[in-house]
């Protein structure tokens, strides 16, 4: 080389007063990365353990009254939410384990396999023990935003030309044989309830969200064949249901 | 300090001794650049095509990142991979700053023309400017990524871990590109009628 460039590059790094950083920047650099990476599978995880409590309180028995074709049914009852999140957690700790120090050396499918096996351990780990219920009830709870979006999802429930109704029960005759139902969509039904069965023991309270299957009477009339809680509980079969 | 006693020290130390030093001492860098700038300086022409001047100030800058990086350098790691890959990322941030991409004659030589026409299993009859002059113009009409990797295998004589290291691929990756890479040569060639 003509000119000395070792010279020219010292000169520069001198006179711009450029200095190396320092070996706990790229440490913290690095713990940033795997702090990232770790909190994307945790994240993963809790989004997989909530889409198992989603797919344990379907009313996969009663596809039927939904959509006669038992895969359209599925796709209506998809928990998208869920798994959007699932798919974006799996999808950043891809991208930070990629960004580890060594970590592109690891192969695409292998990554994304590992990714995918440790959230569905952890996920299946925090499901038994109830995390995935807990989480979805307390968005419910708290967050507005997602309330209303499972609400709209519940309303694929609601069919009556199909034999199917869900709704907040508003009132129960004295005799027990009828009750009003106030439906997402504000219409109050009359149910008669004098010839039904309820699921594993569930005891009806006023308040409650309920499914009702049977038959539309018409005028907002409803024979009912088969009652259950809007969503039903995690682990034990024992009842409960989500307040609307 | 640039005293000959200590040139030779410096000679003989290893490349992690000479990080080591420049940590301490800034004026060892000079050393480090020295070691290497000849090396990246060709590599950067070879990958990026851009003129000598182009290519000086590229490089100019890359000996700034290596420096302001040295502390992030892994021992695991070859140094001459690791300055090989930040040169690489150089070359693409200059890439992207000037959004456009100079094309001009590749300065190839015999070596690197002799190890790509054997590992083409060609007849080795063709004689060295021929291949010169052909190959030059296969390499020009590459894409980036496919003349950069046969640049690093049949040119800098890396090896498919190195090559891994640099580029931040995988090793199966670095294969599927170097395979890639070498059909995409032969199908130029045989479209501009080329024997080797």
């Amino acid at each position: 080389m003509e000119k000395d460039f070792s010279k020219e590059i010292l000169e520069k790094i001198k006179k711009e007063q450029i200095k190396p950083r320092s070996k706990r920047y790229f440490m913290l650099k690095n713990s940033v990365v795997w702090f990232v990476f770790a909190m994307s599978i945790i994240l993963g995880a809790l989004s997989f353990s909530v889409i198992l409590h989603f797919w344990e309180i379907n009313d996969w028995d009663a596809y039927y009254r939904v959509n006669d074709n038992f895969l359209a049914f599925i796709f209506l009852t998809m928990p998208y939410f869920w798994l959007m999140c699932f798919l974006l957690f799996v999808g950043v700790a891809y991208l930070y384990l990629k960004h580890t120090r060594e970590g592109y050396r690891l192969e695409f499918a292998k990554v994304v396999i590992w990714n995918l096996v440790l959230s569905f351990v952890f996920g299946s780990a925090l499901y038994s023990v109830g995390v995935g219920r807990q989480v979805e009830n307390e968005l419910v709870k708290r967050a507005p935003l997602y309330n209303d979006f499972r609400k709209n999802q519940q309303n694929v429930w609601l069919r009556p030309e199909q034999g199917v109704i869900i709704g907040k029960v508003i009132e129960i005759a004295e005799n027990g044989d009828f009750l009003e139902l106030n439906d997402p969509r504000q219409v109050v039904w009359t149910v008669n309830v004098s010839d039904t069965e309820y699921f594993q023991g569930f005891v009806i309270q006023k308040g409650f969200s309920i499914k009702v299957f049977g038959e539309e009477g018409g005028n907002h009339y409803f024979i009912a064949r088969e009652i259950r809680p809007l969503m039903k509980e995690h682990g034990p079969r024992r009842m409960l249901v989500v307040e609307e | 300090m640039r005293n000959d006693s200590l040139i030779d020290l410096c000679i003989a130390k290893t490349d992690e001794e000479l990080v080591a030093m420049a940590l301490e001492n800034q004026d060892y860098f000079a050393y480090i650049v020295e070691r290497y700038e000849k090396k990246l300086l060709s590599y950067v022409i070879r990958i990026s095509g851009l003129s000598r001047e182009d290519a000086e100030d590229v490089l100019q800058d890359t000996f700034v990142k290596i420096y302001i990086n040295l502390n992030s350098f892994d021992n695991k790691l070859k140094f001459s991979s690791w300055v090989y890959r930040i040169t690489h990322n150089e070359v693409i941030n200059n890439y992207r700053k000037k959004k456009a991409r100079p094309e001009k004659a590749m300065d190839l030589d015999d070596e690197f023309l002799n190890n790509l026409a054997s590992d083409m299993r060609t007849d080795g009859h063709a004689d060295i400017q021929y291949l010169k002059e052909n190959v030059e113009k296969v390499m020009e009409k590459m894409e980036p990524k496919y003349r950069e990797v046969l640049v690093l295998r049949f040119w800098e004589d890396k090896d498919y871990n190195e090559i891994s290291d640099i580029l931040k691929k995988p090793m199966g990756t670095v294969a599927t590109l170097l395979s890639r890479a070498k059909a995409n040569f032969q199908k130029e060639l045989e479209s501009q009628n080329i024997k080797l």
